[in-house]
């Protein structure tokens, strides 16, 4: 349980540097935030350093609620986001109706202890939550972001046989042209089932999230040892304070967390193939995914590491086929060219506030490479210690990068709740085995 | 009472959380925390505390630590206590707080005793030292509060009476004819005015006298050195600390007081000297004499000598009193308790303006906390631990429920249930 301790503690932090200011740079969270990421990484190493003695079911009822508090705190300045601008004529109405089912969700989880139909509760704040989701879907028509708009019609494009790595999307920002969809085309999986039935795209990702805390739930009721002491993660995960905002500003990342999340449930359930073809599905959604099946190399056959590959390129070769040149511009070299953004909470950016230039993109191949390499050597064989040391290489690597945006810091949040549940996995793995061996040795004499 | 101090840290947690983001002013997100955390505090007289919260003295310190590094990672990027500072000392505090957080985070590893000794006094001395700093760098905040605390105890050495003093001229539209505490105040402050010139120095001493007695307290009642070490943290490390001092409120040095008083009270059998330390709060704010009937239930209790030790405090402030009876009234009555509702203030009547800013709400609702006090007084307690939670009740409620209630009162609140959880170990030691 010390590892489920630590996820928690780590979690609260990664928050306190990046929600008051929307992943937007400031000296306070860039220094939490790098600080928090030396902690993992000592944890990492040396886990016998730490020790929690604190009752994980508390730790966690105190977590959900700092949680639910901010997202209320934050409630009023996601509402305000300048980017809608065709509010429906009801926004104040539903305003308030969310600031008040998030009033009552707080004063659920802060009872929450004192609750005896536990599961009963849980299952109404999800309901809950889910509510303010699709209500700020609903009182925000039109956000003015690019990642919004290029996802929309980029869907709208491909439904009517469109390529959306040719399309030119509405004009945002001055001085950069909207002609880029930046993601892979994993995620019309996603996004077009929604069209389909004439639903805003969004509600997929809110679909997706919901998806992941139920089965988050499942499983806590499901596992015995430990089961109950994550039975209030789906809760953290969906109440991310900054979760609305995501949601709001129609970001894709929920999908990836679902994928993740099922790859681990069909490793512990000895799917490699599902596994691998799950992976292979985030790959194709995002780009940088293409490192997370390299963390599975120890466990897994090479074979079946290259279904995830597989996947994602049986799912990209189309677009690439259909037009090269606007593939190559959207998915690589966008990546590999897109200028530093400083006010982002990068390392970068933190480099460039005190010295006035940028770092150089060798030191990060040097970290990116070096971090790799050492997860690697790892001897980890084990889900509670294979998903966090991808989920470490993912944060250390975006982290010194040119930018680490808002959304990414909501995907590391969830990525630690991940590895919160996958750690509490691997300790009922460690527990089944011991108790084979003993079996095994006491019938063996 | 079901409390234990687990169950009493967590509450102070919360609602720390609900007032530090508005600074203690009214938002919608502050007013549900704060309300939530009050109930949950009312409950806990009535309803058993569920095993989840059960006190374990191991996991009470891991709790600890939790708390203060999540503490000081707020205090790091909550900036808006500087906003007097524009100085270099601006980026300096930000590093202070750096260092504390930096320091603080070797909490979750076991250290041998001697750092453990090594880092709290560090720990200590940095928020001390970022105090001293603000004091020292911030000579006139713009608030009245340290304007007539610092005028006033000038002015009575020079022989002036507060009470009919004009102050300077810090808002717009409002006469500076007031000096709303009473005239401990600014006698408790000549000290530090005339050794540092500032009467801030004495809210910094208040603190460490605070540390010390939650120090002692612990000592005392055989809780782990550490424990008591951790407590402290957590008192010291209060997200808005800094700006409650920079700013002259006067709450540090009730708190000190009030932490003063459950140390004699446990301490000493004669009960004059405890029972003074209230009076002395009483002579700094004139609503601390609603500690009154809380004092009855405890273990021990003496009228008598609770009537001698107050004596002394009232003939003090019968003087200022019979200088000039009309100003006196008009400052430490009138204006504090009959000044118009604000409307900015985190409470209940805030809470009804922003829904509806035509409603009219009857004044009698201010009273209403007094219908809790019989409440409260009929439940069974007698122990310190008890005394200061069942009056931070009590006084949340008054808060909450009054014409207004802002941040050094939402702070005097969260540290008095700290102080609960220091002597309701006592309480837990003893059940084992």
């Amino acid at each position: 349980m010390n590892a489920l301790k630590f996820y928690l503690i780590l979690y609260v932090l990664i928050l306190l540097g990046y929600i008051f200011r929307f992943g937007v740079f400031t000296i306070p969270g860039i220094f939490i935030l790098l600080l928090s990421l030396l902690l993992w990484w000592m944890f990492y190493l040396k886990p016998k350093l730490f020790k929690f003695s604190i009752d994980p079911y508390l730790l966690s009822y105190i977590v959900l609620v700092i949680s639910i508090a901010l997202s209320l705190y934050l409630l009023e300045r996601t509402l305000l986001e300048p980017g809608i601008p065709n509010r429906p004529p009801n926004f104040l109405l539903i305003a308030q109706f969310i600031r008040t089912l998030l009033a009552i969700s707080l004063i659920i989880s802060i009872f929450l202890v004192f609750m005896r139909r536990k599961i009963l509760i849980i299952v109404c704040l999800i309901l809950f939550c889910l509510l303010t989701k699709i209500l700020i879907i609903i009182a925000s028509p039109n956000p003015q972001i690019d990642v919004y708009d290029f996802v929309m019609l980029g869907t709208k494009g491909l439904m009517n046989g469109v390529n959306p790595y040719s399309l030119v999307y509405t004009q945002m920002y001055v001085g950069v042209k909207p002609d880029y969809f930046s993601y892979g085309p994993g995620i019309f999986f996603f996004t077009i089932p929604f069209k389909v039935l004439g639903l805003d795209h969004r509600f997929s990702f809110v679909t997706t999230e919901l998806a992941t805390s139920i089965i988050l739930l499942g499983q806590a009721i499901k596992i015995k040892k430990g089961g109950g002491s994550i039975l209030l993660l789906p809760l953290i995960f969906l109440f991310n304070p900054i979760t609305l905002y995501i949601n709001l500003r129609g970001w894709i990342d929920p999908s990836i967390i679902f994928l993740f999340l099922l790859s681990i449930l069909a490793f512990t359930s000895k799917n490699k193939v599902i596994a691998m073809f799950l992976l292979g599905i985030a790959i194709s959604i995002k780009q940088t995914m293409i490192f997370a099946p390299l963390f599975f190399y120890k466990i897994y056959q090479k074979k079946f590491l290259l279904v995830a590959f597989i996947v994602s390129t049986l799912i990209y070769l189309p677009f690439l086929i259909w037009g090269q040149k606007d593939f190559f511009h959207d998915l690589v070299y966008l990546l590999l060219y897109y200028p530093p953004i400083h006010v982002s909470l990068s390392v970068n950016s933190m480099f460039y506030f005190f010295f006035g230039k940028d770092i150089p993109q060798v030191f990060f191949l040097f970290i990116w490479i070096s971090t790799l390499f050492l997860i690697l050597k790892k001897d980890n064989k084990d889900i509670g210690l294979i998903f966090p040391g991808m989920s470490l290489w993912f944060f250390t690597f975006y982290f010194f990068n040119k930018f680490t945006q808002v959304n990414y810091y909501y995907f590391f949040n969830g990525l630690i709740i991940l590895c919160a549940y996958a750690s509490v996995l691997g300790e009922n793995k460690t527990y089944k085995n011991t108790k084979t061996r003993k079996t095994y040795q006491s019938k063996n004499g | 009472m079901n409390s234990n101090p687990t169950f009493l840290v967590i509450s102070y947690f919360f609602l720390v959380l609900g007032y530090i983001f508005s600074i203690g002013l009214y938002e919608f997100s502050s007013f549900w925390i704060v309300t939530s955390v009050f109930v949950l505090l009312l409950s806990s007289l009535f309803i058993k505390l569920p095993k989840t919260l059960n006190h374990d003295a191991r996991a009470f310190t891991n709790l600890l630590s939790i708390l203060i590094v999540i503490s000081i990672a707020i205090t790091l990027y909550w900036p808006k206590e500087f906003y007097e500072l524009n100085t270099v000392l601006k980026p300096l505090q930000f590093y202070i707080f750096l260092t504390a957080f930096i320091t603080s985070l070797t909490l979750f590893i076991d250290l041998k005793y001697q750092y453990k000794k090594f880092r709290f006094i560090i720990l200590l001395a940095l928020p001390v030292i970022s105090q001293v700093l603000v004091v020292v760098n911030t000579p006139h905040p713009k608030i009245d509060v340290f304007d007539i605390l610092q005028g006033a105890s000038y002015g009575i050495l020079k022989g002036a009476n507060p009470y009919t003093m004009t102050f300077n001229q810090i808002y717009l539209n409002i006469t500076p004819d007031y000096f709303t505490y009473m005239p401990l105040s600014f006698l408790i402050n000549i000290p530090s005015r005339i050794i540092f010139g500032d009467v801030r120095f004495t809210s910094i001493a208040s603190l460490l006298v605070t540390c010390l007695v939650i120090y002692f307290v612990g000592k005392r009642q055989k809780i782990k050195e550490e424990t008591s070490m951790l407590i402290i943290l957590l008192f010291i490390y209060h997200p808005l600390l800094t700006l409650i001092v920079g700013e002259g409120w006067l709450d540090p040095i009730l708190v000190a007081l009030f932490a003063l008083f459950g140390y004699l009270y446990l301490s000493h059998t004669n009960k004059f000297w405890s029972y003074f330390m209230l009076a002395l709060a009483l002579g700094i704010k004139q609503n601390m004499f609603l500690v009154l009937p809380f004092l009855v239930k405890l273990k021990s209790f003496n009228l008598q000598k609770l009537v001698l030790a107050y004596v002394p405090i009232i003939l003090i402030i019968l003087l200022f009193f019979t200088l000039s009876p009309q100003d006196f009234i008009s400052d430490v009555v009138k204006e504090p308790f009959f000044r118009n509702t604000r409307f900015d203030a985190l409470t209940f009547y805030s809470f009804l303006y922003n829904l509806n800013p035509s409603i009219q709400i009857p004044k009698i609702i201010f009273l209403l906390p007094l219908l809790l006090i019989p409440l409260i007084l009929s439940r069974k307690w007698i122990s310190i631990g008890d005394f200061y939670l069942a009056f931070a009740i009590w006084f949340l409620s008054s808060l909450i429920f009054f014409r207004e209630a802002f941040l050094n009162q939402y702070y005097f609140v969260s540290s008095l249930l700290l102080l609960s959880a220091v002597f309701q170990v006592e309480k837990e030691n003893n059940k084992k």
